[in-house]
């Protein structure tokens, strides 16, 4: 082959042949890279919500069309001192806890007797809900102990919170319940 | 020493021939690196490697490189600038295709290399060479061991190593920059490898944050870029440590960039693929490196193939 000094000299620095260094023919990787879907993920730090543990993770997520943010993959981090890339199995699925699609998106109802669970609407289920811890509380309510002692609490409701709890709503439940005179609070995030 | 480097270059030749050219030439140079052996000197290294790794490099080249590289080495061949006494000095009138000529003294390739240097002093010594020279340079220096690189202090450049501290994507045995990153395999789907990179000068290997430029040190912001499974109902790239969609081409590969220095390495996962060799398999990733290219982004190190 005959290479002048000037095509020497553009291998040398600039390149050849679109973009090779070295001179490669890259006519196939190009037709390649025009098929492949190649997508870009976000890698943030976050935690794994459920157990005191506190594990890291690594979430991926992507700008969706519709200008939200979409969650992909969560992996455990492998830098994190406490959990050094592992996770135990609810960790690894903490991804369906924001994206999964076996939740229900409506409310539910199986009537007393009944056999079949059917949809119902928001409002009636939150009244539903109300009415029947009301009923609960005014039943088991206690204003004094045996020996006389103004206590007020309710002794026939128990609250459990969700591991998924942030501060605030752990806070939050906690406010209501105790409002409510229920003494069995229990945080599953401390499991 | 080169088995399973030459194993998998022929494996990845017959699976993806858009790299046959690549591989065909790296596994020359693996016949060139073997045919050295273990006779590399504890001491004068590096001269010894100029007057015999450096003519087997350009033989292979010759022989097994592109055409246009191909050509470029015989010439300089020609020229006498590649000849193994050349290291003290050419002629002042040879003048090298492969670099520039300002300067005096000369080198290997009759350029302005300080007269007790030459290329391969030059490559070691950090300086930024033209693609044939830094290939030529990394080709030949691949047996020589330079975690601790005596003739490059004795040469009088001082030592090379960095503080980690300071820059913390380098290397932390002789300073060279990652060529790139890969995740190690575990037993366990649960648990996601430690990221290790492999420095381009020394072949050194070493734990470093997955989540943490190795250019800038830049703790956020960072992307990664994989092949999107086809068949996946919302689109979602396939980017985690999850098993890889049955057609991927690239299962294993990924490229990391960092959003902040638009700097970018490849990352070759090891739970997806346990028989991968990552500095061999990353030389399949062109498409990869050509996407990133047009997205604006720079491989932090070019790989030996210039890619
Ligand atoms: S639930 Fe599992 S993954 Fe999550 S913090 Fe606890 S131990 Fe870690």
């Amino acid at each position: 082959m005959d290479v002048s000094r000037r095509q020497f000299l553009s291998i040398g620095s600039a390149g050849v042949l679109g973009g090779s260094a070295l001179g490669f023919d890259l006519t196939e990787s190009v037709r390649i890279k025009q098929r492949l879907r190649i997508e870009g993920a976000t890698l943030s730090h976050s935690l794994c919500p459920y157990c005191a543990v506190g594990c890291s993770l690594i979430a991926h997520t992507k700008k969706a069309a519709n200008g939200k943010t979409e969650l992909l993959h969560i992996e455990g981090d492998p830098d994190s001192p406490v959990n050094e890339g592992t996770l135990c199995p609810k960790g690894a699925t903490s991804l369906q806890l924001a994206v999964s699609r076996r939740r229900v998106p409506h409310p539910l109802y199986r009537a007393p007797g009944a056999a079949e669970w059917k949809q119902v609407s928001w409002e009636f289920a939150l009244d539903r809900l109300a009415r029947n811890i009301k009923a609960s509380r005014d039943a088991t309510f206690v204003a004094q102990d045996a020996d006389g002692n103004v206590v007020n609490r309710c002794e026939g409701v128990a609250f459990a919170g969700g591991a998924a709890f942030s501060s605030e709503e752990g806070y939050l439940a906690t406010k209501l319940m105790r409002g409510l005179g229920l003494v069995h609070l229990e945080q599953q995030a401390r499991v | 020493m080169f088995a399973r480097d030459r194993a998998r270059a022929a494996e990845l030749r017959e699976r993806y021939p858009h790299a046959a050219e690549v591989f065909g030439l790296y596994l020359a140079l693996v016949e060139a690196w073997e045919s050295v052996g273990d006779r590399v000197p504890s001491d004068g290294a590096v001269e010894w490697a100029h007057v015999h790794v450096l003519p087997r490099v350009i033989e292979a080249t010759a022989a097994h490189g592109p055409p246009l590289l191909a050509a470029a080495v015989r010439i300089a061949v020609g020229n006498g600038l590649l000849a193994p006494d050349a290291r003290a000095g050419p002629p002042a009138a040879a003048k090298g295709p492969l670099g520039t000529a300002a300067g005096s003294g000369g080198g290997p390739l009759g350029t302005a290399r300080r007269s007790a240097g030459g290329l391969l002093d030059a490559w070691l010594a950090g300086e930024e060479l033209p693609p044939v020279e830094r290939y030529l340079a990394r080709a030949t220096m691949r047996v020589v061991p330079l975690a601790t690189p005596p003739d490059h202090e004795a040469a009088g450049a001082g030592p090379v190593r960095s503080d980690p501290r300071r820059e913390p994507g380098r290397c932390p045995a002789c300073g060279g920059a990652p060529q790139l990153s890969y995740r190690t395999a575990g037993d366990d789907p649960l648990v996601s490898g430690r990221r290790m990179l492999h420095c381009a000068r020394c072949a050194h290997e070493w734990s470093f944050s997955a989540t943490t430029c190795p250019q800038c040190g830049e703790t956020g912001k960072r992307t990664v870029h994989a092949e999107a499974a086809e068949e996946s109902p919302r689109g979602q790239p396939r980017v985690g440590r999850g098993s890889a969609a049955d057609d991927a081409l690239f299962p294993h590969l990924r490229a990391e960039s960092c959003e902040t220095c638009r700097g970018y390495l490849i990352d070759v996962d090891l739970g997806r693929d346990p028989r991968a060799v990552p500095h061999v398999d990353e030389l399949a990733a062109i498409p990869i490196d050509l996407h990133m290219a047009d997205h604006g982004y720079t491989k932090i190190t070019p790989n030996l193939m210039g890619f």
